[in-house]
């Protein structure tokens, strides 16, 4: 059933592919694509669950960034090299493995040479295999673009989501804890009480709410500022991540939207 | 030649699995010396950090039928040390203790002096979620064990406080030293420790 | 004995709430929570496939990676068991139980990627669980799933009747919602402590 559907959202004739990829994606607008008009974590709002887990400090989060950034960017410019081989049939199980192999690969290097970092991530370092994003680019970019697109897509994808976690880290760490980077804020402490609830579960669930809410608020000015330049707030082709990921707002929040 | 179509996904994913284990295989190989190098440094430094004074730390070794023994009173103790000064003298005993917290294993070193006094406890809890369930490894409530008796079990909320909110694992912590402590004494029974 | 089976099973639904606390199945709580129909439907999946996932992975690491020392294979090995699996409950109800596959049918191929199944897993074997540990744990955190969906559910069904300010409208306002259901089970902390830490 699904697997039908699949196939109908994601078939492309070659023809429209290559209109596609000469009207769109230029390198620019792949960069800021990610980075901003679809930013992984804030506009998508996909790969909430370590967005929401491991942004109790700055540390923390920048460097779960990087681990997404990394799994990202090598699992697309595989996957793209592999997009005229994989079989369509296969292609999710084929995605999963190679993302689940990067992931692997980061998991054992940080317990290599970053043994501490590997304590503060946790079990959240195995978790990026089920990250939405992840699949979700594979699915709707990788396997349709060549390799040096699919590089930079997944490059500028997992630098907009190190930027958002590294956004909510440092507002959740700065509140909570009084610290940023581990280095004490000045004022906080003195004159303000550091938050407790924000380093606590629902601060997580607080500070994302908020950040949303004001991308959003931002987006629309920037929208009134030049309409019609084709950044609408879910961005291009985007069934298709719905299915790979569990109905991730992607849609609802399309329908919220409205 | 239809039919060899049919598998063909079938093969080509077998093929993408059998590269990635392939690759995994490679990266585990290249990785796996320093991931046990990076465990026994940190062993290593919270040896010295109950020890500063230190130059060597040997296993101590023992007899099967001890081990039995120990076994069967449930006091086994993971690893045990010697630690030596320059000078070849014992400062005391190293047990390294594991057990069930609240959100997974607790390990505990205890540091046993040549006195037979508790010198220092360090404890590592394992915890797959950020903050939680570590509560038991902060100075306030270890440092709660510094200069205790090996002679008689410890009680939590008697003879060391626990920490708030965190009893569960306290307590864990807590039977982990009783059995370090245990232990000891049995080492001292047999005469493998003065 | 039965003592460590209830501090798993009360941990895992209200202390230590897979959703709640662990943000584990983030997106489909967000995703399906819109209604109570759905909220369920996916719920009842989740539970099915968490339950038949740690029964399938714990003999797994236990019988075939550890002996041949292939522990760092473990993420792999679980996720394409899940998306197997997943494939497998689907056709095996759609043949034997065609009612629960259609009140469930439509959630489970995205459970392959809820965070919760692959957490769960994952956390039955680092903890160093029993195999029957392993399967209360899976019990709680699917039961624990399903009473945060549950409960976040009504709270939705209200805020779509509220007037809520333009600027939170839609996902924000959802979020902030979700802290709130958060906090309430912030008061679940000491509950274990106190039933069983004496």
């Amino acid at each position: 059933m699904s697997e039908n559907k699949m196939k109908d959202v994601t078939y492309r004739s070659p023809d429209e592919r290559l209109a596609e990829k000469k009207s769109k994606y230029t390198p620019k607008y792949i960069f800021l694509n990610g980075v901003l008009y679809e930013n992984p974590a804030l506009r998508l709002v996909l790969g909430t669950c370590p967005l929401l887990a491991v942004t109790i400090s700055a540390k923390s989060s920048f460097f779960m960034g990087l681990a997404v950034l990394f799994v990202l960017t090598a699992s697309e410019a595989i996957i793209s090299l592999l997009r005229n081989i994989i079989p369509n049939k296969v292609r999710i199980p084929a995605f999963i493995t190679i993302i689940a192999t990067f992931v692997t690969i980061v998991q054992m290097v940080i317990s290599a040479y970053f043994p501490a970092l590997n304590d503060s991530l946790g079990i959240y370092i195995p978790l990026i295999v089920v990250n939405c994003i992840l699949l979700a680019r594979a699915e709707t970019f990788a396997s349709k673009q060549k390799i040096l697109p699919s590089i930079l897509d997944g490059f500028s994808m997992g630098t907009g989501f190190t930027l958002a976690l590294l956004l909510m880290g440092s507002i959740r760490e700065i509140l909570g804890s009084g610290t940023f980077f581990d280095m004490k804020v000045p004022l906080m402490g003195d004159v303000f009480e550091p938050m407790m609830f924000f380093m606590l579960p629902p601060g997580g669930f607080f500070v994302f709410g908020i950040c949303i809410c004001l991308v959003q608020i931002l987006m629309k000015k920037q929208e009134k500022h030049s309409s019609g330049k084709g950044t609408s707030p879910c961005g291009s082709s985007s069934p298709s991540d719905c299915i790979s990921c569990a109905g991730c707002n992607l849609c609802k929040g399309k329908e919220d939207d409205k | 030649m239809q039919k060899l179509k049919g598998f063909l996904p079938a093969i080509i994913l077998a093929l993408i699995c059998g590269i990635c284990v392939f690759l995994l295989a490679g990266t585990y190989s290249l990785t796996k010396d320093k991931i046990a190098e990076q465990e026994k440094v940190a062993a290593e430094e919270r040896k010295l950090t109950i020890f500063p004074g230190a130059r060597s730390f040997e296993a101590l070794q023992y007899s099967d039928s001890i081990r039995e023994e120990l076994k069967t009173d449930g006091i086994d103790p993971d690893e045990v040390y010697i630690a030596y000064d320059e000078n070849g003298t014992a400062l005391g005993y190293i047990f390294i203790n594991s057990g069930f917290g609240y959100a997974g294993q607790i390990v505990t070193t205890t540091g046993i002096g040549a006195d037979g006094k508790i010198v220092m406890v360090i404890a590592t809890a394992a915890s797959d979620t950020p903050k939680l369930g570590k509560e038991v490894e902060g100075r306030p409530f270890l440092d709660g064990f510094t200069g205790l008796t090996t002679e008689r079990d410890l009680i939590l909320k008697q003879d060391v406080a626990a920490v708030s909110g965190a009893t569960i694992s306290s307590r864990a912590a807590t039977a982990c030293v009783n059995r370090a402590c245990a232990a000891y004494r049995t080492f001292v029974e047999k005469g493998l420790i003065v | 004995m039965s003592n460590t089976f209830l501090i798993i099973i009360f941990s895992a639904i209200l202390v230590d709430n897979f959703v709640l606390s662990k943000f584990m199945g983030i997106c489909s709580f967000l995703g399906v929570s819109k209604n109570l129909k759905t909220a369920m439907g996916m719920s009842g999946a989740v539970v099915c496939v968490m339950l038949v996932a740690s029964a399938i992975t714990w003999p797994i690491q236990h019988f075939l990676l550890n002996p041949l020392n292939l522990g760092y294979l473990q993420t792999l090995v679980f996720i394409l068991v899940i998306a197997a699996l997943v494939q497998m409950i689907e056709m095996i109800m759609k043949k034997s139980m065609p009612p629960l596959h259609k009140a469930l049918g439509i959630y489970l191929p995205l459970i392959t990627t809820n965070c919760a199944v692959l957490g769960v897993t994952i956390l039955n074997i680092n903890s160093n669980y029993t195999f029957i540990e392993s399967m209360v744990n899976a019990l709680g955190a699917g039961i624990g799933f399903t009473l945060s969906l549950f409960l976040f559910s009504g709270v939705r069904s209200r805020i779509d009747k509220a007037d809520v300010p333009e600027t939170l409208k839609g996902l924000p306002i959802t979020l902030i919602s979700a802290s709130l259901v958060a906090v309430s089970f912030l008061g679940f902390k000491g509950l274990v402590e106190n039933l069983f830490g004496g």
